[in-house]
């Protein structure tokens, strides 16, 4: 049944990648990249999922656009569980679900020219006519602020920026309703990363309110740019609120360490820091407890025995701890 | 990447030419490939001889440069040049025959193992590596035991033996690009698996591909030889550049030439293929451009 | 009481002979560092800030040109030195930390080997047993648990933070006076990099060491830097303490950069500023101001020549505006 008000739910998601060894390649242990999600994403807004290497934020982006097949849980689009899908249902909800990755060098194919790759969605998918598919293409280029002569050129002849622009363009080709954005802006120089992030809040509106799930380590970014904001770690969502509440109310001690580690730039007042100890555990051996006590300045006994629940702790502000 | 307007637009296939001109030595190998088609295609019209019945039994085992016959004759009389031309038409057509065969087979195999995986990619490549332990000489009379001897199962059979080769080499090709992102952007966009392994794959994997090819049109050539000598082939008469290489090989004392100068069209077959796929291989690369 | 520099670079060019023409990665840049203090580098990708880097620590490839009015490093005048003195350098007075540690730190050597080597290097004669204790002491120094253990591991067996303060521990250990840091943190989660740029803290204090930081994150710059050079197309557009820069720049390259980041002055969900078109081709810089083709305040002779150097207090910015008291 099609929920009115959330476009996207997680259920329970959980992502493991088994660790083989020896000549037979058996199975020794897993790697819990997500280890039990649950998230439910509203139409038309902009959730931020931010955490640092490992913690499962890219694992559940391409979960969604089924490029990994998840270990157990459920993800619903629209109410229907698109972990069940195959084949043409498959093919079909594809067109709903997009992404835009991180590195603009290797999302687009070096031997298709922009004309190529675009065009092909538009014949292929949309059933266009070459005709229609090379006016349409040039709308697209036009609206990510591309020149149209450039649709005859390679992938290599373009800088990053421009080669991200047309990733864009080929994502919104199909007119999805949902994007997922992972790390779109991380490899960008700082004045390409704001024409990039301008352009994708202008698409949104100009899409009829596009959702977008937006992947990022880099903090000041999401804050700019999100509604929503979801913090993981090691496979874990470790707080979820809106956007204010969340950065200035930080609950969870991880949080606040990532929020200490924001720049303090002019203008901003100076939080206190927060340096943590130690590395991040590798997702193959996950700690105990709750999964962040090796790290956490406020850890005690019980934190290493008991693994906290996300708990609302006003206004739909989520935090897994127990000392909270 | 800096100079937006600096370089001019052209059409994917226009590059590619104009890439493979730019590259002298692959030109030349095409233009001397060219000449060599040409000869031998319109042999009638370079030679007045027959090159089975023609023979001068006066004039047997002439060196190159006799009258009548610029590159001599063989222990039957027949003239040499006559037969080289001729003879070019079944050695080329051989080796180019099995190139693609075993190509077509190969790639197709090598796309789908590499792309699929698992039980798929098991199976065939399993498959594959029985085959290239094989012996081609033993398949090959296998093969002929069975079809007959003929030019056409001379081909049948060293494409047999030849696509593993190119089944290897596609599928190690495939394993390193299916990960790209732009494949999984391709998944991610919905098409088909197939449109993604001959639209995506295959075009970033063709690069040595066309190498293979180039190289297995000259084995290709030499293996129908050995083929010919054996009497596997069609009758020892009709003319082949590897039978006339096998065939001198009693002279080679006597009249070296009767080994030399078919062993220099094959060579120089073989080095103009290999100059040419190293051209084409290049002129396929976008990167390239210049 | 002034304190003394430990750098002092003047004009440096730094130039590439290619097929295309010459291209002038670096084109006359000027600078110094006191002792114990940090100048930070800053600029995007293709600004010359790392060949900047690569040109002071002599490992420019052989199609590099080097020239400078002087460099001074330590007192001493380092401009023209040739391989073997620049080796006895490296190391002694002047260090680098590279950004990816996977690739600097060699994989097939346990960690013992490459920190001993550097102890064996500029102290001939060492016993092994002091090359071992020198080496326990420096890892604990750079905050590495378990030293005696970590010395026997190999890289890939050290997550990223490890390896870089490994990396750092490696390049303090012969004591340089000045320490090169080449985006050290560029690679490394946010919690990692705070717990590094506070360790280089730490030890600037300890061994009153001067660094040069190379980096093109202004977050990064703002936590450990005193003074922050801003680089565009080979030169120095602007340079000064790193508040003053901050809060007020003078350039308006460094005023549109500042702005483009999001967090800074622009609120959530309004548009950020950018900065149209791209970085001029190395091969053909405009005549005039470098910057004037992309700048939206550029008045006609910012396009026919090159801006004056004003400098004012401890400020200095290349931009004819500045005279004009220009407010962004």
């Amino acid at each position: 049944m099609k929920d009115e008000k959330n476009i996207l739910k997680i259920e329970d998601l959980k992502v493991y990648f088994p660790i083989k060894k020896g000549v037979l390649q058996k199975t020794v242990g897993h790697v819990k990249a997500v280890d039990g999600v649950t998230l439910n994403i509203r139409r038309g807004e902009t959730l931020g999922l931010v955490g640092e290497s490992g913690c499962g934020k890219t694992t559940i982006g391409r979960s969604i656009v089924r490029l990994n097949t998840p270990t157990s849980g459920r993800i619903l689009y629209d109410g229907q569980d698109i972990l069940s899908l195959k084949g043409d249902d498959l093919r079909k909800i594809r067109r709903k679900l997009q992404i835009i990755f991180q590195d603009p060098y290797s999302s687009l194919n070096p031997r298709h020219t922009v004309q190529n790759t675009i065009t092909e969605i538009l014949t292929v998918q949309m059933g266009m006519t070459p005709a229609q598919a090379e006016d349409r293409m040039e709308e697209l280029l036009d609206q990510v602020g591309l020149n149209k002569a450039y649709a005859l050129r390679y992938p290599h002849e373009f800088s990053g920026g421009q080669r991200q622009r047309v990733a864009i363009a080929k994502a919104i080709a199909l007119q999805p309703e949902f994007l997922v954005c992972d790390e779109a802006v991380s490899a960008l120089d700082v004045s390409i990363q704001s024409q990039i992030i301008n352009l994708l809040m202008d698409l949104k509106g100009e899409y009829g309110d596009m959702t977008y799930l937006f992947i990022s380590h880099a903090l000041n970014v999401v804050e700019h740019i999100s509604d929503r904001v979801a913090v993981m770690y090691l496979g874990k969502i470790m707080e979820f609120a809106d956007n204010e509440e969340l950065f200035s109310h930080a609950a969870h001690p991880y949080t606040q360490a990532l929020l200490s580690a924001i720049p303090i730039l002019s203008g901003r007042k100076a939080r206190e820091r927060i340096i943590l100890k130690g590395d991040v555990p590798g997702a193959a051996h996950i700690p105990s407890g709750c999964r962040f006590h090796t790290r956490c300045p406020y850890a005690t006994e019980e934190c290493t025995k008991k693994e906290p629940e996300l708990k609302d702790i006003g206004n739909g502000h989520l935090v897994a701890c127990l000392k909270v | 990447m800096i100079g937006e307007d600096s370089l001019p637009v052209t059409s994917y296939w226009k590059d590619v030419v104009r890439r493979f001109c730019k590259n002298k030595i692959a030109v030349i190998g095409l233009i001397v490939l060219c000449i060599i088609i040409i000869l031998c295609a319109g042999a009638p019209l370079f030679t007045s001889y027959d090159p089975v019945v023609d023979m001068d039994f006066m004039n047997m085992l002439a060196a190159p440069g006799s009258e009548g016959h610029p590159l001599g004759t063989d222990d039957l009389g027949r003239d040499i040049w006559c037969r080289l031309l001729y003879g070019g038409r079944s050695s080329l057509i051989t080796g180019l025959s099995v190139s693609l065969l075993a190509a077509a087979i190969g790639v197709v195999i090598g796309l789908y193992s590499g792309y699929f995986g698992g039980v798929i990619e098991s199976l065939l490549m399993r498959f594959t590596d029985i085959m290239l332990s094989f012996a081609f000489l033993i398949v090959a009379i296998a093969i002929m035991s069975v079809l007959g001897p003929s030019q056409r199962n001379i081909i049948i059979a060293l494409a047999i033996t030849s696509w593993p080769r190119f089944a290897r080499l596609t599928r190690g090709q495939v394993l390193a690009v299916k990960n790209s992102e732009y494949v999984e952007a391709a998944k991610v966009g919905g098409f088909k698996n197939t449109r993604i392994i001959f639209r995506h794959v295959l075009p970033n994997c063709i690069g040595p591909l066309i190498i293979q090819g180039t190289l297995s049109v000259g084995g290709a050539i030499l293996s129908a030889a050995s083929l010919n000598y054996l009497g596997l082939g069609a009758d020892a008469a009709s003319p082949d550049w590897g039978m006339m290489l096998s065939q001198g090989r009693n002279y080679l004392q006597t009249a070296s030439y009767l080994t030399t100068i078919p062993g220099l069209a094959i060579s120089a077959t073989v080095l103009t293929m290999n100059w040419i796929g190293d051209g084409m291989r290049d002129a396929f690369d976008p990167k390239m451009r210049k | 009481m002034t304190n003394e520099n430990c750098l002092e670079v003047k004009n440096l060019r730094t130039w590439f002979h290619t097929p295309e023409g010459i291209v002038k990665s670096v084109d006359g840049i000027s600078f110094s560092i006191e002792r114990g203090k940090t100048l930070a580098l800053v600029g995007e990708s293709g600004c010359g800030k790392t060949i900047t880097s690569l040109s002071l620590i002599k490992l420019l490839p052989e199609t590099a040109e080097l020239h400078a009015d002087s460099i001074i490093l330590n007192g001493r005048d380092v401009t023209n030195l040739n391989k073997n003195e620049a080796r006895k350098i490296r190391g002694a007075e002047i260090s680098m930390i590279f950004q990816e540690p996977m690739t600097s730190l060699n994989p097939v050597y346990r960690i013992e080997r490459q920190l001993g080597e550097v102890f064996r290097l500029h102290n001939p004669g060492i016993s092994s047993a002091e090359v071992k204790q020198r080496s326990i002491e420096i890892l604990k120094k750079v905050g590495v648990p378990n030293p005696e253990e970590r010395l026997k591991v190999y890289p890939h067996q050290l997550s990223g933070g490890l390896r870089q303060r490994v990396m750092i521990a490696i390049s303090l250990a012969s004591n340089p006076r000045m320490v090169i840091a080449d985006e050290p943190t560029t690679a490394l989660d946010v919690t990692i990099q705070a717990q590094i740029l506070d360790l280089l803290k730490q030890l600037q204090k300890d061994m009153n060491m001067s660094i040069l930081l190379i980096t093109h994150d202004f977050g990064v710059v703002s936590q450990i830097a005193d003074r922050v050079a801003v680089m565009y197309a080979g030169r120095i557009v602007e340079e000064g303490k790193m508040e003053d820069v901050f809060t007020d720049p003078w350039h308006p390259y460094t005023k549109l950069l500042i702005l483009s980041i999001p967090g800074i002055k622009v609120t959530r969900g309004n548009r950020l500023e950018s900065i149209q078109g791209s970085v001029p081709n190395p091969l053909k810089f405009p005549k005039g101001c470098r910057f004037a083709p992309r700048c939206p305040y550029a008045k006609d002779i910012c396009h026919k020549q090159q801006p004056p150097e004003i400098v004012s207090g401890d400020r200095r910015v290349s931009c004819f505006l500045r005279g004009d008291q220009h407010e962004g």
